[in-house]
């Protein structure tokens, strides 16, 4: 049944997967960032177009000069197919005395690279055509070895553009089209998704997963936190008055604990197990002091084991489950006497006087 | 003068402190006499917790989707919720934390975003931070 999930999900992503990757940069009107994994180098997105006002938003650079890495377009990581990159471009100025280029090259993918960007395949150069202030579409083919490779590449867009007059002449491209499909993962700094395995076939796939051999588990939380790799517990701690709500001697320290709970979530992000540790820090009352925990709206029924608890005094009657029985939702009782589970110089009090700590 | 000014200050401290003594004791309507006579009424919250919310916003312009952790961190860095999300999901996470979260990081793989809880509500985009520093001011 896992094995025809698996099968039946990777049908739809490929039906999924449209067979260009491109940009009219109308969708995300100028808001370049949502751009999903397209590189921008000086250029910003724009609707000011000069003389044509209908054109919607366009990518425009910054003052072009003779150097072609100045400003620069990066595509998502493709995985290329035969065909043509298409593409409008212009200048925004042109005074007859302009030389315009557009360089389209190709990017490996390095793993090693903190942006995954390895060595460049140099694509081909367009030299655009007076009037150049007019959008003009140019067509450059897919190089053969890179359609028929199996390793995604990055299109590297870069301009170069002077003039004999001192015009503020800038690049300006828009409707870009690629033969392929997109291969990048955003959560990954853009780097190509790579097929990993599922060793537990519970839809999380083992680099995602702390537990990749157990289907009942997927990763840990802790209650009330943890630090910031989430997998060393930062403790709480709890102050009990055991006369409690009679006010006692009001003092809060007949049971005092340190406490974590790790709950482990499984692949339907429902908890799964939960494995509290208690640390006694003080005990400064009289009585027989025991501790539990009451879990709000959790029947008991849905506790399939209980295990590591302490229970001494016989007071304490559990169910099969070894949740505490008669109870509609769900206790476990820890330890029901403390003064059995802790190493202490004697006497009934525990860290609660000098000199018995 | 120095030592006039240090003894009224002082006299001022004392001044408010007594005051604001007496503006608590008046404010109080039916104080009971003793704590057994202090009744709480069954719909008081004894929970320390706050339920907050994380919106998820879809990217819309990806063919598939990709999944990794939600994760969120307070101030201190300390992980305080962590859960299973997709690129494609646009819904509203909701946990628990104890005290004000204020600023918190939002991560999601690589993607991380200093978000501000606003009346316990907050959202989140699956869209890479953007340093446009690369644009010129006129551009």
């Amino acid at each position: 049944m896992k094995n025809l999930f698996i099968s039946l999900g990777l049908a739809l992503a490929i039906n999924a997967n449209a067979q260009t990757v491109g940009t009219d940069f109308e969708a995300t009107a100028g808001d370049r960032g949502a751009e999903t994994c397209w590189g921008f180098g000086g250029f910003s997105l724009t609707n000011r177009i000069d003389r044509d006002p209908t054109a919607g938003y366009w990518a425009r650079s910054g003052p072009l000069n003779t150097n072609p890495n100045s400003y620069w377009l990066k595509s998502p990581f493709v995985n290329l197919k035969s065909g043509s990159i298409t593409f409008k471009t212009r200048l925004n100025n042109w005074d007859w005395s302009n030389v315009y280029k557009v360089y389209v090259d190709f990017i490996e993918f390095d793993a090693a690279d903190t942006e995954g960007e390895g060595n460049i395949v140099t694509g081909s150069v367009y030299t655009l055509t007076v009037p150049l202030n007019a959008a003009q579409n140019v067509s450059i083919a897919v190089p053969a070895a890179l359609a028929a490779s199996s390793n995604p590449y990055k299109v590297y867009f870069r301009f170069e553009g002077y003039s004999d007059k001192p015009h503020n002449i800038r690049a300006m491209i828009d409707e870009i089209v690629i033969p392929g499909t997109f291969a990048s993962d955003p959560s990954n700094s853009c780097k190509p998704v790579v097929a990993v395995a599922d060793s537990d076939f519970d839809g999380v796939n083992d680099d995602l997963d702390t537990y990749p051999n157990d289907p009942t588990a997927v990763h840990d939380l802790f209650t009330p936190s943890s630090d910031f790799s989430g997998t060393t517990p930062i403790y709480g701690t709890i102050a009990y008055e055991d006369l409690w709500p009679a006010k006692g001697d009001y003092d809060f320290n007949d049971l005092v604990l340190d406490y974590s709970a790790r709950f482990t979530y499984n692949a339907n992000k429902n908890v799964s197990r939960i494995q509290y540790k208690f640390s006694v820090r003080a005990l400064g009352g009289d009585l027989i002091q025991g501790f539990g925990v009451h879990f709000d709206d959790v029947p008991n029924s849905r506790i399939s084991s209980v295990s590591g608890n302490n229970l001494s005094t016989g007071n304490i009657s559990t169910a099969a489950n070894g949740a505490e029985s008669g109870q509609t939702n769900a206790v476990v009782i820890a330890c029901d006497d403390v003064q059995q589970i802790i190493n202490r110089v004697g006497g009934a009090f525990f860290n609660t006087v000098s000199s018995k700590c | 003068m120095k030592r006039y000014l240090i003894l009224g200050a002082i006299a001022l401290t004392f001044m408010a402190c007594e005051k604001d003594d007496a503006d608590n004791s008046s404010a109080i309507s039916s104080q009971p006499g003793s704590f057994q006579e202090i009744t709480v009424s069954p719909n008081f919250s004894w929970s320390t917790e706050t339920e907050y919310s994380l919106r998820l916003v879809a990217i819309k312009n990806m063919p598939f989707s990709t999944s990794n952790f939600i994760e969120v961190r307070d101030v201190d860095g300390k992980l305080i919720f962590k859960s299973l999300a997709t690129t494609a999901d646009n819904k509203t996470l909701k946990f628990k934390a104890s005290g004000d979260l204020g600023v918190t990081t939002v991560s999601f793989g690589s993607i991380n975003k200093e978000i501000v809880f606003i009346n316990t509500s907050a959202e989140f985009d699956f869209i890479p931070f953007d340093d446009q520093s690369d644009i010129e001011p006129e551009n």
